[in-house]
């Protein structure tokens, strides 16, 4: 279950970078004037900080907690 | 009138020629970026909305930690469309060199078009502002006719376009003035052209070995005088 859980947002972290690559291999071989290289620099360092961020509130998310939250506010069933 | 001085800079962009210089990058008027912007600012304020609404039951039900988990990622997503913004309204551009004309359109990271016109081939340079706000901010269509069937390139939303028409024009004088250089030394032909309120105006072309006779006299069907193109302002 870890495993799985923590899969996924490497996982969308991987998909992000293949598009973060292309938007950095485009303005590096495409553009013109040191104006797009700026960009893919700044580009680059916010979604390092951002993808560091992401994976290390990931990884503080307390499962057990949310369930236990979930659990303890989800009304109970009538049975009569 | 003085003429338009031609900044030239060596800056490299894919398939360049050595013999060539950039006078001119255009991009569209940054208020169609500042559109999109704007819309990505918007969106930055969504999440902060959605605490304040859903401040208890995120409390009650322990989900700080993944509302901040995923307000991190969606900040990462919008990082992502901003950039992807900027990098197509980067690369949607049209470079001015002085042997030609490119057309760079970036559809997309996968549909890229690029064509272009040779200076020497351009028979015709308008431009157009239509609209209450093209107006106010000072961007609209340059329009270049070529002198091949009907294709017509277009520089859309590109801020001053009189000043656009003026420097393509200027450097189409250079072209045929350095065709005239070549042709004079060879001594067949001879294109002159002279300059009218700061609007280059083409004169009659005259072959050398008509006319007087004499191949150092050219007629101007304005009447004005012929400067010395070859001068490089």
């Amino acid at each position: 279950m870890k495993g799985i859980l923590i899969s996924i947002p490497l996982i969308y972290l991987a998909i992000y970078w293949i598009g973060a690559f292309f938007i950095v291999y485009h303005l590096i071989k495409y553009g013109i004037t040191s104006w797009p290289k700026k960009i893919a620099t700044v580009f680059l360092a916010g979604s390092i900080v951002l993808s560091i961020l992401s994976f290390m509130l990931f990884t503080q998310i307390n499962w057990q907690s949310i369930f236990t939250g979930i659990q303890n506010n989800t009304p109970k069933a009538n049975l009569k | 009138m003085a003429r338009i001085i031609l900044k030239k800079q060596n800056w490299f962009f894919e398939g360049k020629e050595d013999t060539e210089d950039v006078v001119l990058v255009l991009h569209r008027h940054w208020f169609t970026l500042s559109v999109q912007i704007l819309l990505v600012i918007i969106y930055i304020f969504l999440p902060i909305v959605l605490l304040v609404v859903l401040s208890s039951f995120i409390v009650n039900y322990n989900l700080i930690s993944i509302f901040s988990f995923f307000w991190v990622t969606y900040y990462l997503v919008l990082w992502f469309w901003l950039f992807y913004t900027i990098t197509m309204y980067t690369l949607d551009n049209w470079i001015v060199t002085t042997k030609r004309i490119i057309d760079s359109l970036q559809g997309g990271f996968f549909n890229r078009n690029v064509a272009e016109l040779q200076l020497d081939k351009i028979q015709d340079v308008s431009y157009r502002i239509e609209g209450l706000i093209p107006t106010f901010f000072n961007y609209g269509v340059v329009e270049i006719q070529t002198a091949g069937k009907d294709h017509k390139f277009f520089f859309e939303q590109v801020s001053d376009p009189q000043r656009v028409k003026d420097i393509i024009m200027e450097l189409i004088i250079e072209e045929e003035n350095a065709d005239v250089g070549l042709n004079n030394h060879r001594g067949t032909e001879n294109h002159v052209l002279v300059e009218d309120n700061g609007v280059p105006t083409p004169l009659t072309v005259i072959d050398a070995d008509e006319g007087n006779g004499n191949s150092n006299e050219f007629k101007n069907i304005h009447e004005k005088e012929s400067f010395d193109l070859n001068t490089n302002q």
